[in-house]
């Protein structure tokens, strides 16, 4: 470090060592095949999704053509949204003045002979790496289009969130300050702050009332009308100019964002960029005790990366709902479902019977909106949105269980409590199964009783009201063919997703080195593409899974369909799913000698 | 009640226990010491049957533990050093889940006792990384004692718990071993082996170096020495 305590060279150094350390652990790691064949895998999919210059003949995409007023519409409406969050913002956050410092950061810094102001500085350039990143990819994703898009749109992103952290950290310290002084000061700058901040919301919004009235007229007379009226009536509301004088900022800093080229970009860059040095100046100049609130914000996002790193994105439990449960558990009975109601648990803190009231609630509803739906096309966007209920339903289904870690998957890092259960292992294998197939099911039933009460919704108004449907042509509308469409599903269904299971959780005890246990969410390119290969690797033995089923539907489809119609497909589905659950059973034998294998010594460490 | 003949267990390059036989009679508490790396944490993983032997028999309760591996960890519960607990299962939720596993009757009431002997009382509701480190080991106890094991495997049971936690540890120990379950306990606590176990089997580079009562080492050992001079001795750790 050349100049001992300046921000920039500790900020510079900090990261620098970083990023050299992180460089070096995963170079180091690229040595083993597996993490090997997960950077390759990964940074071909990044190389695709990013540096192909879009569609697969090679051409950039075609930009939306946007009408001639929609420039100043983006601009004023965007101005009038960030207005109205940053005043939000200043009514309701509570001043805590913390630096975003990790607890090794404070540790080190809050004891060493480094000044405040230099703190402060190293905080603020600390918090540009994330900045950064995001604008990193927001260019590069832009750049698709080609030419200067990319830097103009990451420039543009760039002093937008810069504004945003700079402007969240002056509020944050402004109301600290507020805190500091006498009571009577206090008292008197907390409603001066709060009746300017609801003042100026309460014109904004009536502002934005009256414009989107005055452009819901003019729709009318035209798209491009209607956005002029918005425009003006922004201009001319109510309030006269007022309301376009208060965005002003906002303008400025949205300005360069949403440029339609380098020469308004240049010319938008003056006023943003001072925005953003007058935000730097009012952060700097605030003289607040900060330490207090960094070093809390650090502990709460210590215990969020503890959470993570065990697999758990959510909060624990609250106390009040650690007394639900899945369903009662009695102590006498089959042991395999003591594993189902542990899995369920990991899952989510609900009972079972209030989920089904919740789908049963859901079904009801879909049934009224239905049936009381007066509209000109309403059978037709019924047979829509039963089709895409369905649709939604068996998707997912299949994508559920790859990421659903209440298995096998998730429990092998407790491997050596699980065998010394008295238990045999095709059991435990068909316990642990349980939970993730038992979620899948129920939902994917819950989907397929929504999209048949769509279509039985339609079915029966037109029964009560003694008239035909209309837009009959569409068959996911008729019941005779939606019925059997959705049994075929139901009864399909299960066994494809405890296919996906079975192959999923083989794949982790089969081979531990390459799909690691646990429910922690690894990140890095390398983990992208080991992800990749998995779902690649599930895909193809899916496949081959799916060839009897197939087999043994084609005939009954082939033989049948002519005189059953569509009810020949839930009579195909039967054996079809007889041959998958044949093949589950058969996988769950191979889980289990998997299983007896495995050695948590050996396969835990890999 | 745990018969252990000629037990093998090797890695890739070590053998961790090599070919070791001992008994532990009903009513008994046998004390497992030796150096670090010495074989014993491999030997009480293989009683409980996390790592299948390369070789030898283990019957625990008068079954085997390969021919017969649901009937003899029906009758087993191991306490591994490390409480290994379920992070989003409260500690009623792990008694009722340890209860339904082994078939429990009347699980509540024995749920209720161990409750208030281990002292977990009003932690009933309270989520592993709630509890500290004391507290999860004695949580592990619970559910190893619910289901009334006639076979008690401890590996460092003391860790981690306070002095009067320690005290009510130790007795309950020697309460079920002269119920008439067949105890081993693992430590590196030497007065704690003294002071409850009844015999003592010490293991060095997978090896038995010595097994006894306490009063036969000592005699072995030539008269009044501590198991502490005694176990630095058999050891080679003077």
């Amino acid at each position: 470090m050349s100049a001992p305590g300046a921000p920039l060279s500790l900020a510079w150094f900090a990261g620098r060592r970083m990023l050299r350390n992180a460089a070096k652990r995963k170079l180091g790691r690229l040595r083993e095949p597996r993490y090997m064949v997960g950077f390759a895998l990964g940074a071909a999919y990044f190389v695709m999704l990013f540096a192909r210059p879009g569609g697969r003949a090679g051409r950039p995409p075609r930009a939306f053509p946007l009408p001639a007023a929609s420039g100043d519409v983006l601009l004023l409406g965007g101005a009038a949204g960030l207005a109205v969050v940053t005043l939000l913002i200043w009514l309701f956050r509570k001043g805590q003045p913390s630096l975003g410092l990790s607890e090794a950061e404070i540790q080190f810094l809050f004891p060493a002979p480094v000044s405040r102001k230099v703190l402060l500085r190293y905080a603020l350039l600390k918090a540009q790496l994330p900045v950064l990143l995001s604008t990193l990819i927001l260019a590069l994703v832009s750049g698709r289009r080609g030419g200067s898009a990319g830097i103009l749109t990451g420039a543009g992103v760039w002093l937008l969130l810069t504004a945003s952290h700079f402007h969240n950290l002056a509020v944050a310290f402004t109301k600290a300050r507020f805190q500091e002084l006498s009571r009577a000061a206090r008292r008197t700058a907390q409603t001066a702050t709060f009746a300017v901040a609801a003042g100026v919301l309460s014109i904004l919004l009536l502002s934005l009332g009256a414009a989107l009235i005055a452009g819901a007229a003019g729709v009318g007379k035209g798209f491009n009308e209607s956005l002029d009226a918005f425009t003006k009536a922004l201009r001319t509301g109510p309030f006269g100019a007022l309301p376009f004088v208060l965005l002003a900022p906002f303008r400025w800093i949205l300005a360069p964002l949403l440029a339609p080229d380098a020469p308004a970009f240049l010319r938008a860059l003056p006023p943003a960029l001072a925005l953003v040095v007058l935000l730097y100046a009012w952060v700097a100049r605030t003289a607040v005790r900060f330490e207090e609130a960094t070093l809390a914000q650090a502990g709460r996002r210590a215990e969020a990366r503890a959470r993570r790193a065990a697999g758990r994105i959510d909060a624990p439990a609250s106390v009040k709902s650690r007394g639900r449960r899945p369903f009662a558990l009695p102590a006498r009975g089959a042991p395999e479902i003591a594993i189902v109601w542990k899995n369920l648990i990991a899952w989510k803190r609900t009972s079972l019977s209030r989920q089904a009231a919740i789908v049963s609630a859901l079904v009801l509803a879909a049934f009224a909106a239905s049936s009381f739906l007066n509209a000109p096309r309403a059978d037709a966007a019924a047979g829509i949105a039963s089709a895409a209920c369905l649709g939604i339903t068996a998707f997912l289904a299949l994508i559920t269980p790859l990421g659903f870690r209440i298995d096998l998957r998730g429990d092998l890092e407790q491997a050596a409590v699980l065998k010394t259960w008295p238990l045999k292992a095709e059991r435990l294998v068909l316990g642990e199964l349980g939970a993730p197939a038992l979620v899948s099911a129920l939902y994917s039933w819950g989907g397929i009783a929504i999209a048949l009460a769509i279509a039985s919704g339609r079915a029966a108004r037109a029964a009560f009201l003694g008239t035909t449907q209309t837009g009959a042509q569409f068959p996911f509308q008729r019941l005779d063919v939606l019925i059997p469409v959705a049994l075929t599903v139901a009864i399909f269904l299960p066994g494809l997703v405890a296919l996906i299971l079975v192959v999923q959780n083989a794949a982790v005890l089969a081979f531990p080195a390459w799909f690691p246990a646990g429910r922690k969410r690894a990140v890095g390119l390398e983990q992208s593409g080991l992800r990749i290969l998995s779902f690649l690797t599930t895909s193809i033995s899916l496949l081959v899974g799916l060839v009897p089923a197939a087999l043994l539907a084609a005939p009954v489809i082939f033989l049948t369909f002519r005189l059953l119609g569509f009810w020949s497909l839930p009579l195909a589905a039967l054996p079809a799913a007889l041959a998958l659950f044949v093949e589950v059973a058969f996988g769950a034998y191979l889980l289990a000698r998997l299983f007896e294998r495995f050695d948590p010594a050996r396969d835990l460490n890999s | 009640m745990i018969e252990v003949e000629g037990l093998v267990k090797a890695y890739e390059n070590v053998t961790a226990v090599d070919g070791l036989s001992f008994r532990v009679a009903r009513g008994e508490v046998l004390g497992l010491v030796g150096p670090n790396g010495a074989g014993k944490t491999t030997t009480l993983r293989c009683l409980a049957g996390i790592l299948p032997p390369n070789a030898g028999t283990i019957r625990l309760a008068g079954f085997d533990l390969v021919a017969e591996p649901v009937e003899s960890r029906r009758r087993l519960a191991f306490m591994p050093d490390e409480p290994r607990l379920f992070e989003y299962l409260t500690v009623e939720d792990h008694l009722a889940f340890t209860a339904r596993m082994y078939g429990v009757p009347d699980a509540s009431a024995r749920a209720a006792v161990l409750i208030e002997e281990l002292e977990l009382s009003g932690k009933e509701r309270a989520l592993p990384a709630e509890l500290s480190r004391g507290m999860k080991q004695k949580l592990v106890v619970a559910c190893g004692l619910l289901h009334d094991p006639e076979v008690l495997v401890f590996d460092e049971p003391l860790t981690g718990i306070d002095p009067g936690g320690i005290r009510k540890m130790k007795q309950t120990i020697v309460r079920r071993a002269a119920a008439g379950a067949a105890v081993i306990v693992s430590s590196h606590l030497l007065p704690l082996v003294e002071e409850i176990c009844g015999r003592v089997l010490v293991l060095s580079r997978g090896k038995a170096v010595l097994v006894g009562t306490l009063d036969e080492i000592r005699a072995g050992a030539g008269g009044d020495t501590s198991l502490e001079e005694i176990f630095l001795r058999v050891t080679g750790n003077e």
